[in-house]
């Protein structure tokens, strides 16, 4: 399977090529897109599962390798049906800069979530990183190139502090790679292990929009369009989480697929997902604007999400994976509601969108559906996500019950607020003159849908999540595969 | 020696950081990080430094015999790779900082702020 460089290597060619296409950049952009999703799924259903590339013929601890395994397959396909879906949300045509920029950081994310060794996983983050930060700055006013110099400058002072780690890693244990780094991660001791760490994590946390790292997120989601927040949201987001339980739990973890980070390091992540998860929730309340209320919220359950990693039980994860992937659909719904409904009111202060909602049932139906998930109400997706992180966390210890009885007020509070908006989509408003085609109103009903049963019928998406859970238990599977040790 | 290089990278490093987060001016900035990135590239040369180490090429049949004596080669490898990147990121946020210029007629990082109302 040599041919899975291709998910990197042809939106590269694409990136060059749309310098020439004009106005048939949005044909590329689709052509390479559909090729990713396809090429992602005929490999999940090849059953060749789970199998090591090494890029040119050098074996794993000396050459860089690309692992395909079912957490990775996973994401691989959350990240590029993201990008086929936040590509739908673009209209107008767009210059060649954008979709240059877009495949950048198609190929970027695919990188993140296949490559197998530390520094290839710096490169991607750091390409990435002018992907995001070229596509923010794309409307070229006041707000958003003052957005995107401040991404880049936080995001390339943390990924010095990461290759400062790099070294720090290469000088101990003498290997870059994933498995090998995991395979002999034992033998660091304790203080060298924290200080890689925090030099380390940092640089994830960028991603993640986890607190002391998190101030670009609001601006550049407000100065930035639609379908760029839907890629970061989407490609960038998930691909950091990919990031996160693929270092924090299986490369740098003592115990078999726990965080053990020495005691004081743990508290202290919990305590930035606490301070994001207050940050965010307040945030919101406080805001008028749709797209800050978005990126406030998305901050929040992010916050979430890193607080049941840290609780290191597998129980908590399984509740992650379900708050990642309600988070993930439920966004798509909202942003895309949010798009049409500022396209008719002409702005995006969510009072202005008063009445749209009885004009458009669908649209603010689901838009409440996908709210009602993110609050965590019984039979929608969101809720078995928080329900196995707090059931998990109120027995665990002091510290991890604050952080419960914190989600539960967050839950209010995102109750709040995002009633507050579904209440004035439908309350009475005065006519308007633009129009929403039936076409644009069917994805996010559709993906309302598939929030609706996975919350009613969560069996179905246990299994998939018990696969996903069983390679985080066992690394060791992982160290064999790439190292191919006997 | 190798004490020396790391000594004088981690300061190197501190001085960028410290530029990042006390400057005003966009391209004072810029020149911190560069300042940090060069810290970094010469950290991770240091690791990998052998004293009175040589050349790590085989030349010849005999010069097997010398491979405790080379310097790691890897660490060069990520330095060059990290200079390359470390160029990227400055050509590309100088062009941004243009754009910044033309957008506020400054180049202060607290421009957009400052119109905004918002007291730092």
């Amino acid at each position: 399977m040599n041919s899975i460089v291709f998910l990197i290597v042809i939106p590269l060619i694409a990136a060059f090529l749309s310098l020439f296409l004009g106005k048939n950049d949005k044909i590329l952009a689709y052509i390479v897109t559909l090729f990713n999703i396809i090429f992602s799924i005929l490999i999940l259903f090849s059953g060749k599962i789970p199998f090591n590339v090494a890029i040119g013929g050098w074996r794993a601890p000396y050459g860089i390798n690309y692992a395909v395994t079912d957490l990775t397959i996973f994401f691989l396909v959350l990240v590029n049906v993201a990008a086929l879906l936040a590509l739908t949300s673009v209209r107008e045509i767009m210059e060649y800069q954008f979709y240059s920029f877009y495949f950048v950081l198609l190929s970027s994310t695919n990188g993140i979530v296949l490559t197998g060794d530390l520094f290839n996983f710096f490169l991607f983050i750091e390409l990435s990183t002018f992907a995001v930060a070229g596509l923010i700055s794309y409307k070229r006013d006041r707000l958003s190139t003052g957005a995107a110099l401040k991404y880049l400058i936080l995001s390339s002072t943390a990924s010095i502090f990461s290759l400062a780690a790099i070294g720090l890693i290469y000088k101990t244990l003498g290997t870059l790679n994933f498995a090998d780094i995991a395979n002999k991660v034992n033998n660091l001791n304790e203080a060298s292990l924290s200080l890689i760490l925090i030099l380390y994590i940092s640089s994830l946390l960028v991603e993640l929009k986890i607190f002391p790292f998190n101030m670009w997120v609001v601006k550049a989601y407000e100065a930035s369009k639609t379908s760029v927040n839907l890629f970061i949201h989407g490609m960038l987001g998930t691909a950091g989480i990919y990031g996160v339980l693929r270092i924090l739990l299986m490369v740098f973890s003592k115990e078999t697929g726990k965080l053990t980070l020495s005691g004081n390091l743990s508290s202290i992540l919990m305590l930035f997902a606490f301070v994001t998860v207050i940050i965010g929730e307040i945030g919101a309340l406080t805001e008028k604007n749709m797209k800050k209320i978005l990126a406030f919220s998305s901050m929040a359950q992010l916050g979430i999400v890193l607080f049941g990693i840290s609780l290191g039980s597998f129980d908590a994860l399984k509740g992650v994976l379900y708050i990642v992937i309600s988070n993930y659909l439920a966004k798509f719904v909202m942003f895309l509601t949010v798009n049409e409904f500022s396209k008719v009111s002409g702005s995006t202060n969510y009072l202005d969108m008063k009445g749209l909602g009885r004009r458009y049932p669908v649209l603010a139906i689901s838009f409440t559906i996908s709210a009602l998930s993110l609050m965590g109400i019984p039979f929608f997706a969101g809720f078995w996500g928080k329900i196995s992180i707090i059931g998990n966390a109120v027995f665990s210890g002091k510290l991890e019950l604050i952080g419960a009885v914190l989600i539960l007020i967050a839950s209010v509070i995102e109750g709040v607020y995002y009633l507050r908006i579904s209440h004035t989509f439908f309350s009475q408003g005065h006519e308007r003159e633009g129009r929403i085609s039936r076409v644009y109103c069917l994805l996010p009903m559709i993906l309302a849908l598939v929030i609706l049963f996975i919350g009613i019928n969560p069996d179905s998406f246990e299994n998939i999540i018990s696969i996903l859970l069983d390679e985080i238990k066992s690394p060791e599977k992982y160290i064999k595969l790439i190292l191919s040790l006997k | 020696m190798a004490q020396l290089f790391i000594l004088s990278s981690i300061s190197l490093l501190f001085i960028g950081l410290f530029g990042v987060l006390t400057r005003k001016n966009i391209v004072k900035i810029l020149i911190a990080l560069n300042i940090m990135e060069t810290g970094i590239n010469l950290l991770l040369v240091a690791f990998g430094y052998v004293e009175n180490g040589i050349v790590p090429i085989l030349t010849s049949n005999e010069s097997i015999m010398n491979l405790t004596k080379m310097v790691d080669p890897v660490p060069q490898a990520l330095v060059l790779t990290s200079i390359v990147i470390g160029l990227g990121t400055t050509a590309f946020s100088l062009a941004l900082a243009i754009r910044y210029r033309y957008n506020h007629n400054s180049l202060s990082i607290r421009a957009s702020e400052e119109e905004e109302g918002v007291n730092i």
